[in-house]
């Protein structure tokens, strides 16, 4: 009994253990994490990115002519919209004003509080760069005219031009005022040249490449060129560090930025791979973002960078230490949490008597058919990691507030049924399910029309070899992908080239034409129609081959008691094809509830919400905007919309077998 | 006689019409790939200018473009189908077998487990698939499109393999054991060659599943050197729409073209397949 005892209290704490195993493997996991999401949303491509950390303001501009200001992720300010897209972005040394170049050959200054305008300079030609001076009194523009014009533009604070250099036979990549307010330019050919505000040469570095971006960083300026190289200069244009980055993948060089301490450099791509450089020049780390990182911005103990696919992540280079460390803690975590889970089990076998002997016993039996088990476990494998898995995450999670931003375990939080809500106050998801009630009904009509007529026709067919020859045409459409199919029909549609209104123009109907799929009257019943006639061939075949399954005792002795075609088919055919019926509807049903790649292909949903469909909504939140547990919690509301009728119909129809 | 002859007539004229209505159904039913193949030999002119006219000559080219720009994405999915399509194969066999001839412990608690999954749509799990893609480190691989489909086939497959074997005489089995037949030998030499035609026809039931797959494919690669051919015809059609209609109506033709060929090597099977998952699911 004691004994007994002593294993039951083992077994608890190894339960503890286990628990706390996966607790301090998430918890390590969050730490480790060396790229944090944020919230901070523009709407547009972002192509420059500047912060005051000490009131936590983060400044976007970008590539749509738009500048916001947020704190604490949320907007605080959105100044006015500007024609052409932004490049860069110098917030003052004391956090006042904002100084913007614009692609739109033009330089603006806001105030940093409200956003609110302060000076538009016209500058007239294509500005690449902007530099200002430490005491702010000039804006000194870089730009480029043609192909090998350029000029170095320098501006007052009130916006009056005081020099203007012209210089040939180059193309400027930036501009920059360092130590002392020494005027740097970097161009096309690699060279880094001191110059007077006059334009006379001081003194030229050479770094070989062209030149992608330069930026001043304390007092040391920071050139990067194409190959991936960056050069780190002191205000005598001496190299005090040099790096390259190991890109093996050849991604265009886009942008650079440096930690707070000078140490970590990081240097984004078009292709949006960010490489990490720490300070011995070894390159440390790589990943994978997707979208063209624009601009790299220290803060003190983070780096925040943002990217043209609307995004501002922070990255962590504090981390970057303890990052393989942890990856590995996380490992032996998972390993002990499953050796403590294991001997909970064994414990609590071994404490309780009456179970020992029964788990014995089925082990026993387990062993005699190991071979069945172990035949079927790479099936087991693979279903656990791609289909059990997800349904058990699909179901848990659509409870959390699980998405993008929140995606690691210790950041998920448990909503209750506020996705639930959501998907009821969003709309969306409400707006589709009229849409889908309209696709559902349609798609059953079609499904018991034409086909069955069809198949009945073939059926009445006198030679089998006709009767072959129809089926086979009947068919044979079936080999164009669905993809194609679709694709051809938004053709079909087209406005201009579409087959239906080049029709309507040969009748002289032109007052008929409509763009088919971009008024939103029409565009669902566009949808509908796509496949006419509708002559399926799934359906086709089900029921021919249920028509064929009639005895031919059975209809012939209708004809003989005088029953006309019309007549048998109504009377008996039909109530024989039940079964087939029933099964066509429910699939029928499933496949409209689950399909929105027609709508995906055709509309995107558009024009407006004209077509939307609840389950084009869960994919734009899984693909589009990240939102996992709203996603999943919209599967759970199409799982149960989709499996409770089906099941309802098969108990009623069986409770009715029943009765007869 | 005469009321003989009469019935003839009747009979004639109901053929006659039943004819003449599913041929107006089979013709309107083409008009998309007539369309197809009308188009995609035009020029964009001739597209703009003279949408009936006849082709003033073959652009032979509109399909040497559309098949240069498809080509590496075409053999992306017949690769990818080709992998998937053979684990299935060989997993459902053998699941077939082990359920169809063994009967161990917890035999239909496993099996209820497969079954399960026929009843669970995929948008349940659509994001959390999605989210253990990229912890799996397989988000922009072809991996990320092969294993899920395995798992998705696997549960059809192993049905439709274990009722076939289930239909096989056990005596079969018995003779085979009594001469000392291990389990290889029995999967083998007797069970896949007696199942080989559920085989074909799971075979051929995935194989145009997951050539029709559009929304997997799109979600987890986002490379279009490595994307499928379904999905890069997007991008495709947007590429030539405005300079040439014609190639994408050819690419579309091309697009098309591995399904025609399996279906005229193989309709009913191909027929099979597609009634099969339906029908006995």
């Amino acid at each position: 009994m004691k004994k007994n005892s002593i294993r039951f209290i083992a077994a608890l704490i190894s339960l503890i253990l286990a628990f706390a195993s996966i607790y301090l493997g998430n918890y390590f996991e969050s730490q480790s994490a060396l790229v944090t999401d944020t919230n901070i949303v523009t709407g547009g491509r972002n192509r420059a990115i500047t912060a005051n950390e000490d009131e936590g303001v983060v400044y976007i501009a970008t590539h749509d002519g738009t500048l916001q200001a947020f704190k604490d992720e949320a907007m605080l300010w959105s100044a006015e919209v500007v024609p052409g897209p932004y490049c860069r972005l110098y917030l003052s040394k004391d956090n006042t004003r904002l100084y913007a170049a614009n692609e739109g050959q033009k330089v603006y200054v806001f105030d940093a509080a409200d956003g609110k305008m302060l000076l538009e300079i016209p500058v007239g030609r294509n500005v690449v760069d902007i530099a200002v001076s430490s005491d702010e009194k000039r804006i000194a523009v870089a730009t480029n005219t043609g192909r090998n014009k350029a000029n170095v533009l320098i501006y007052s604070d009130t916006g009056e031009l005081l020099f203007n250099n012209a210089l040939k036979n180059t193309v400027l990549r930036g501009i920059e005022y360092g130590k002392a307010d020494a005027l740097m330019i970097a161009n096309k050919r690699g060279e880094v040249t001191h110059i007077t505000q006059e334009g006379e040469n001081i003194k030229t570095y050479k770094a070989n490449y062209d030149v992608v971006k330069t930026m001043m960083h304390g007092e040391t300026l920071w050139v990067l060129t194409i190959d991936g190289t960056y050069h780190a200069l002191d205000s005598d244009l001496e190299v005090v560090r040099k790096g390259r980055v190991v890109n093996e993948i050849n991604a265009y060089i886009e942008s650079i930025g440096v930690d707070k301490n000078g140490e970590y450099v990081f240097v984004g791509t078009e292709q949006g791979y960010i490489f990490v450089l720490n300070g011995d020049d070894q390159q440390v780390y790589i990943e994978d973002f997707a979208s063209q990182i624009t601009d790299i911005f220290a803060l003190k103990d983070s780096v925040c960078f943002t990217g043209l696919n609307d995004f501002v992540k922070v990255f962590h280079p504090d981390r970057i230490e303890s990052f393989q460390l942890l990856s590995n803690v996380k490992i032996i975590t998972n390993i002990a949490a499953i050796v403590f889970f294991v001997a909970f089990i064994v414990f609590l076998i071994l404490a309780v008597p009456s179970f020992k002997r029964k788990v014995g016993r089925i082990l026993k039996a387990i062993w005699k058919y190991k071979m069945a088990y172990i035949l079927l476990l790479p099936t087991f494998v693979i279903l656990f990691l791609f289909s059990y898995r997800g349904i058990f995450i699909g179901l848990t999670r659509a409870f959390t507030n699980w998405s993008s931003r929140n995606y690691y375990l210790a950041d998920i939080d448990f909503v209750g049924l506020d996705n639930f809500k959501a998907i009821i106050d969003n709309g969306y998801f409400l707006i589709g399910i009229k849409n889908l009630a309209l696709i559902i009904v349609t798609s059953i009509v079609k499904t018991l029309t034409v086909p069955l007529a069809v198949a009945w026709m073939i059926w009445a067919m006198t030679g089998d070899k006709r009767k072959y020859i129809h089926r086979f045409l009947v068919v044979l459409p079936i080999v164009i992908p669905g993809v194609v199919n679709i694709m051809v029909w938004e053709r079909i549609y087209d406005p201009t080239v579409g087959l239906i209104n080049n029709l309507l123009e040969l009748f002289g109907r032109q007052e008929w034409q409509r763009v088919w799929l971009g008024d939103s009257s029409i565009a669902m019943w566009a949808v509908v129609f796509v496949g006419f006639p509708f002559v399926a061939a799934l359906p086709m075949l089900v029921y021919y081959g249920a028509l064929s399954n009639i005895g031919s005792d059975v209809v012939e002795s209708a004809s003989i008691d005088g029953a006309g075609r019309w007549k048998t088919f109504w009377l008996i055919q039909l109530p024989l094809l039940k079964p087939q019926i029933g099964l066509l509807i429910t699939l029928t049903f499933i496949g409209s509830m689950q399909d929105f790649y027609t709508i995906f292909l055709l509309t995107s949903g558009g024009p407006g919400t004209s077509t939307y469909v609840p389950a084009l909504e869960l994919f734009f939140n899984v693909s589009k905007f990240g939102n996992y547990g709203y996603a999943s919690a919209m599967g759970i509301v199409l799982m149960v919309c989709t499996l409770v009728p089906v099941l309802l119909s098969q108990v009623i129809s069986k409770r009715k077998g029943d009765l007869r | 006689m005469k009321k003989l002859g009469r019935r003839k007539a009747k009979e004639l004229r109901f053929q006659i019409s039943i004819e003449a209505i599913l041929v107006i159904l089979l013709v309107l039913s083409y008009i998309p790939m007539l369309l197809m193949l009308f188009l995609s030999s035009k020029t964009n002119w001739e597209i703009y200018n003279d949408f009936f006219g006849l082709p003033r000559t073959f652009i032979w080219s509109n399909y040497t473009n559309g098949f240069n720009y498809l080509v590496g994405n075409m053999g992306n999915t017949l690769l990818v189908i080709f992998c998937a399509v053979a684990v299935v194969l060989v997993l459902s066999a053998l699941n077939g077998y082990v359920f169809g001839t063994i009967s161990f412990p917890g035999k239909n608690f496993l099996y209820m487990l497969i079954l399960v999954l026929m009843m669970i749509p995929g948008s349940l799990s659509l994001a959390a698939n999605y989210s253990l893609i990229i912890d799996y480190g397989l988000l922009d691989t072809r991996w990320a499109v092969i294993f899920p489909w395995i798992s998705g086939g696997l549960v059809i497959g192993t049905i439709l393999a274990r009722n076939s074997v289930e239909g096989l005489p056990k005596e079969l089995y018995e003779a085979a054991k009594i001469e000392g037949a291990g389990h290889f030998r029995l999967l083998v030499s007797i069970t896949v060659p007696l199942i080989k035609p559920i085989l074909s026809t799971i075979a051929i039931m995935k194989i145009v599943d997951y050539y029709n797959d559009f929304t997997w494919p799109l979600l987890v690669i986002s490379e279009n050197k490595k994307q499928l051919v379904t999905v890069i015809l997007r991008v495709f059609t947007s590429v030539y729409a405005a300079s040439g209609m014609g190639i994408v109506y050819a690419g579309y033709v091309i697009a098309s073209i591995p399904l025609l060929i399996l279906f005229s090597f193989a309709s009913r099977l191909y027929m099979e397949g597609m009634t099969a998952g339906a029908v006995k699911g």
